[in-house]
């Protein structure tokens, strides 16, 4: 009779004691989030301050005022305008000056290394792209 | 229970009413044990479900906030690339509790040294007042708001609020609108979707694209100013979704001081102005005399004799006292060439091609601000021959443009819109002319710029083409001489076009530089070659180099006289 009512009080303090802990890091926990949230919150709040004053800021007409001023800017005109490939139809060197080119590059280029060609520039080129697509998306989304 | 058992004493026997007394006592005692055992079961039975079986858990005291989750306030309007335009921004409010202020009049004293700018005695009256709740002093800024807590008054306390916030200033102000001290919408896009921006989590984007804006409130800032107009009104509107990328109507205002804005500044020009626009209605009458047939390119009319009606007369402004040809009729202007045409379609004919373009009823955009056409009670001949050349029905510039766009664009009218659209959402539309009068119609635009009453509009590179319009006010029964409406519409790339551009200049007067003259293509047209110039490259579009295919796209035969010659005026 005597050893199971030790027994069962053991048990019970324990679980008593047990529960308090718990309870007690729970209510820890809780204050934590507590306090988190509101964090998060002033945050957010700052954020969005932060973003209007960022939008203030970049007003078309402030930016064109201060970069007429500061850099001398000026609205762009049709002349001003080249597109790529009418940049390279101007600038490409003819046929006899790419071969000479491509000889001096052989020439001086290690066995293994094969000059380079146009083409692969451009398909580097895609590949940094592909490496930024993710980033790019990334920003387009967040915004 | 240790120990030996003693043995069974010896059995008494009790008889009786002992016997029953004990027996009851036995009875009731089974009874309240059973109670008791019943309702012990049923709270276990209760314990076990609540704690295992239930999922409503004790009350949380907070809960984590989801990685997704917006603010709870009203949602951000950002324009079509995402730059924000209308946010909404946390702000203390300050009240107070007049039945707990000891002493007001030294409470509104203390207060008039954290907030210099309220008024003494309006606070304290405030404060004496016999309510449990007075708003002091909306919106405060944090400085303020720790200017008033170390004064320490008991009664005074402070609100969360939202404050709405437009960091773009007066730019685009119109098409945003504003809304109260309540955040409820007052106009633009805030009023129409009010109820949705409330709810809403994500942002809301609209078609306005900041930088074209700006370009387009910039130039019809700098030629009302250079023509001293009352009022300018200008629009951009994509030809193939319908989106309107800018819409400004100036004079304008500051959304972001809800309470200092005049009646007349909140008037949008673009959409609830209704005007008679002038010639530039020769593009719709010309494009349905093209597509019923009744005329070709090659066609013409004599426009010698100006037409007498009634007690009207209709004549020319540039009156060239001959046969012309249609493209002719077009680029001066001729009133009486297209007065012919309008009527060799017949007066059904022109007022179902009005309506199929969408001039006879409000526009159905975004905004509540939207003006109903003014037009005729009865249709009668003479109706028609004004209305032909822009005057007897009056139209919002945005119908102008919307009507434009599907005269360009392949024959495709499409309602505009506010709101962006994404590639897969564009309305089908519906065809209004055929896509073969279309590319007659670029022609002739083209023509204009190139040749006729538009030249001012040019803009190298882009292939501007449009129409001018010049308008009398109505003041009364009559038009105003000196009061003019002075329009230019264009489109651009003229051979693919991709946007419609529309200036409109309220009341500009002529000045030395323009010989006098306050015609469209003297005041509107320099500006919209000005616009262009400037937001072609911002839409992406590359400057347009000759090529045959061009020229092949633009190219026109004028039979007639002669196409050059040297240009009087624009109208």
């Amino acid at each position: 009779m005597r050893r199971s009512t030790l027994l069962w009080s053991v048990l019970a303090i324990s679980v008593v004691i047990g529960l308090f802990v718990v309870k007690h890091s729970v209510q820890t926990l809780e204050d934590r989030l507590h306090a988190l949230n509101a964090d998060i919150i002033t945050d957010r709040d700052a954020i969005q301050v932060m973003e209007a004053e960022w939008s203030y800021l970049n007003q078309p007409a402030r930016l064109e005022a201060l970069s007429k001023r500061l850099l001398g800017m000026e609205a762009p005109v049709a002349a001003q305008t080249v597109s790529i490939q009418e940049l390279l139809d101007q600038s490409a060197p003819d046929d006899a000056d790419t071969a000479k080119l491509t000889e001096v590059a052989v020439k001086k280029a290690p066995a293994a290394q094969r000059p380079p060609d146009r083409k692969l520039a451009i398909e580097q080129v895609s590949e940094d792209e592909d490496w930024l697509k993710p980033i790019l998306a990334k920003l387009k989304k967040s915004q | 229970m240790n120990g030996k058992r003693q043995p069974p004493p010896e059995k008494i026997r009790i008889e009786g009413d002992r016997k029953t007394a004990i027996e009851t006592g036995r009875n009731r005692l089974m009874v309240a044990g059973a109670l008791f055992t019943a309702a012990f079961a049923v709270i276990g039975v209760r314990v076990v479900d609540v704690s295992v079986f239930s999922d409503t858990a004790e009350p949380r005291y907070s809960r984590s906030i989801a990685k997704d989750e917006k603010h709870t306030g009203r949602a951000d309007i950002v324009d079509r690339n995402g730059v924000l335009m209308a946010t909404s921004l946390r702000t203390a409010s300050l009240y107070a509790n007049p039945r707990l202020v000891l002493d007001p009049e030294q409470a509104a004293l203390q207060l008039a040294t954290a907030l210099p700018d309220i008024d003494v005695k309006d606070i304290e009256n405030k404060l004496r007042s016999n309510r449990g709740f007075v708003w002091l002093k909306r919106h405060l800024t944090p400085r303020q708001q720790y200017a008033v807590n170390r004064l320490g008054i008991p009664a005074l306390n402070f609100q969360r609020e939202e404050r709405r916030m437009y960091p773009m200033g007066s730019l685009a102000a119109h098409a945003l609108g504003f809304t109260d001290i309540d955040n409820r919408g007052l106009a633009g896009v805030e009023r129409y979707f009010d109820k949705e921006l409330r709810t809403r989590q994500e942002n809301m984007a609209l078609s306005i694209d900041v930088r074209v804006q700006h370009v387009m409130e910039h130039e019809l800032g700098v030629a009302m100013k250079k023509f001293s107009a009352i009022g300018a009104a200008g629009l951009v509107m994509d030809v193939n979704t319908g989106e309107v990328v800018a819409m400004s109507s100036l004079p304008s205002f500051d959304p972001n001081q809800p309470g200092d804005i005049d009646q007349d500044l909140r008037f949008n020009r673009t959409t609830l102005g209704v005007y008679e626009m002038g010639s530039t209605f020769k593009i719709f009458t010309t494009a349905m005399a093209l597509d019923a047939g009744t005329v070709s390119l090659e066609g013409g009319y004599d426009a010698t004799n100006p037409i007498r009606i009634a007690r009207f007369t209709i004549r020319d402004f540039h009156a060239k006292k001959r046969w012309l040809s249609v493209p002719e009729i077009f680029m001066y202007s001729s009133n009486i060439g297209t007065v012919k045409m309008a009527l060799d379609v017949g007066i059904p004919g022109h007022r179902n091609f009005l309506t199929s373009i969408g001039m006879m009823k409000p526009v159905a955009i975004e905004l509540s601000e939207t003006g109903a056409p003014l037009t005729p009670d009865r249709w009668r001949e003479i109706n028609s021959m004004t209305i032909s050349f822009g005057h007897g029905l009056a139209v919002s510039p945005l119908h102008l443009v919307a009507g434009v766009s599907a005269m360009v664009n392949g024959g495709i009218y499409r309602t505009p819109t506010l709101i962006r659209r994404e590639p897969t959402e564009v309305s089908v539309g519906k065809r209004v002319i055929a896509a073969d009068t279309s590319a007659k119609m670029r022609r002739l635009m083209r023509l204009v710029v190139e040749n006729g009453t538009g030249r001012n509009a040019a803009a190298p590179g882009y292939l501007v083409g449009g129409k001018t319009g010049t308008a009398e006010k109505v003041s009364g029964h009559g038009y105003k001489k000196k009061a003019l409406i002075s329009s230019f519409v264009a489109a651009f790339p003229m051979h693919k076009p991709r946007y419609v551009v529309l200036v409109m200049l309220d009341e500009a007067k002529g000045i030395k530089e323009t010989f006098g003259y306050a015609t469209g293509g003297w005041v509107a047209a320099p500006a919209v070659g000005a616009i262009v110039q400037r937001i072609a490259p911002v839409l992406g579009l590359r400057p347009i180099k000759d090529s045959a295919e061009v020229r092949d796209a633009l190219s026109i035969e004028i039979s007639g006289r002669s196409a050059r010659e040297p240009r009087i005026a624009s109208h």
